[in-house]
């Protein structure tokens, strides 16, 4: 059976699938217009500019997370400079692509994921609302430094802190901010 | 205008939208808007004809617009000037004395309570 595979950035690849993998790609297919995304492992044919053309074969299929951070960044790939009414720096391909190996690699899943959007100066912000509590992370994607804020909402007290995501130490400190406010919010 | 106008944003770029949750980064001035955001009057202007006020011919259309009310801006100590000379509907919302933290936590403020009140306008309503 041949499917029709939008990708992140917008373009539209043909692919082969077996029957075991159709359920998931049919939940897929009805969730579009909610912006579902699939996760494809399998063979694929690339052009010259490294880019896919078709699935040749599908091995593993996964549903991903409505905010999946990785496949959100995915998205980013296709801006382009003044995507904001004319301004609007677009956010470098190689620079997602460390924010997304990096958090793959040190956010737990278990812990909530944030809302991603690209900031006009071509970096990145992730927002969370755990409970009472709101969080953005601005991230300077060319210098690998975040700024954070919490703060409950209604409150005057926040909390503010800047750390470097080019290090353990950064993930860490992020990592146990969240798992905190996760714990307090149940 | 009073404090029950609606103040129309236009909510023109898709990416700020995620799994139906807008970005504050909408509510929140841009480097280039000196710290202050722009909006349309309600009272002289419906969200529909704000939105194709706005909308460039060379540019994707607009998602759409919500909508606070000056009560809201004043919620938020954020005074709301009528800005005629760039056009008649023409109203910023001033974050002049705020700092960056401040801004972000009152866009964050104003996001919600225009979400809450829901989509004024969708672009693509059938």
């Amino acid at each position: 059976m041949t499917f029709e595979l939008q990708l992140a950035g917008g373009r539209k690849v043909t692919g082969v699938v077996s029957d075991q993998h159709l359920d998931a790609i049919m939940e897929a297919f009805n969730g579009y217009r909610d912006a579902t995304k699939l996760l494809i492992q399998g063979l694929g044919m690339y052009d010259r500019q490294d880019r896919l053309v078709r699935v040749q074969s599908v091995e593993h299929t996964a549903l991903l997370d409505p905010l999946d951070v990785p496949a959100r960044l995915e998205e980013f790939r296709g801006m382009n400079s003044g995507w904001l009414d004319g301004e609007g720096v677009a956010p470098q391909h190689d620079q997602l692509d460390w924010l997304a190996v990096s958090f793959d690699q040190y956010y737990p899943d278990e812990l909530p994921l944030p809302h991603t959007f690209p900031t006009p100066t071509g970096g990145i912000e992730m927002e969370w609302s755990i409970g009472v509590q709101s969080v953005t992370l601005e991230i300077d994607l060319a210098t690998r430094q975040a700024e954070w804020l919490s703060y409950e909402k209604g409150s005057s007290q926040e909390e503010t802190h800047s750390l470097s995501l080019d290090a353990n130490q950064g993930w860490s400190w992020l990592v146990d901010k969240i798992r905190q406010l996760a714990e307090l919010a149940k | 205008m009073n404090e029950e106008t609606l103040l129309h944003r236009v909510i023109s770029f898709r990416m700020w939208v995620q799994s139906g949750t807008v970005s504050s980064q909408a509510f929140r001035p841009r480097p280039s808007d000196n710290k202050q955001l722009s909006v349309y009057d309600g009272d002289q202007i419906t969200p529909q004809d704000a939105c194709s006020h706005y909308t460039r011919e060379d540019q994707n259309p607009p998602l759409g617009v919500l909508a606070v009310t000056v009560l809201e801006c004043s919620a938020q100590d954020l005074p709301v000037l009528p800005d005629p000379q760039t056009f008649l509907e023409h109203v910023l919302i001033d974050f002049s004395k705020f700092g960056t933290n401040q801004i972000k936590r009152k866009s964050s403020s104003l996001r919600d309570c225009a979400v809450a009140r829901g989509w004024q306008f969708r672009v693509d309503d059938p």
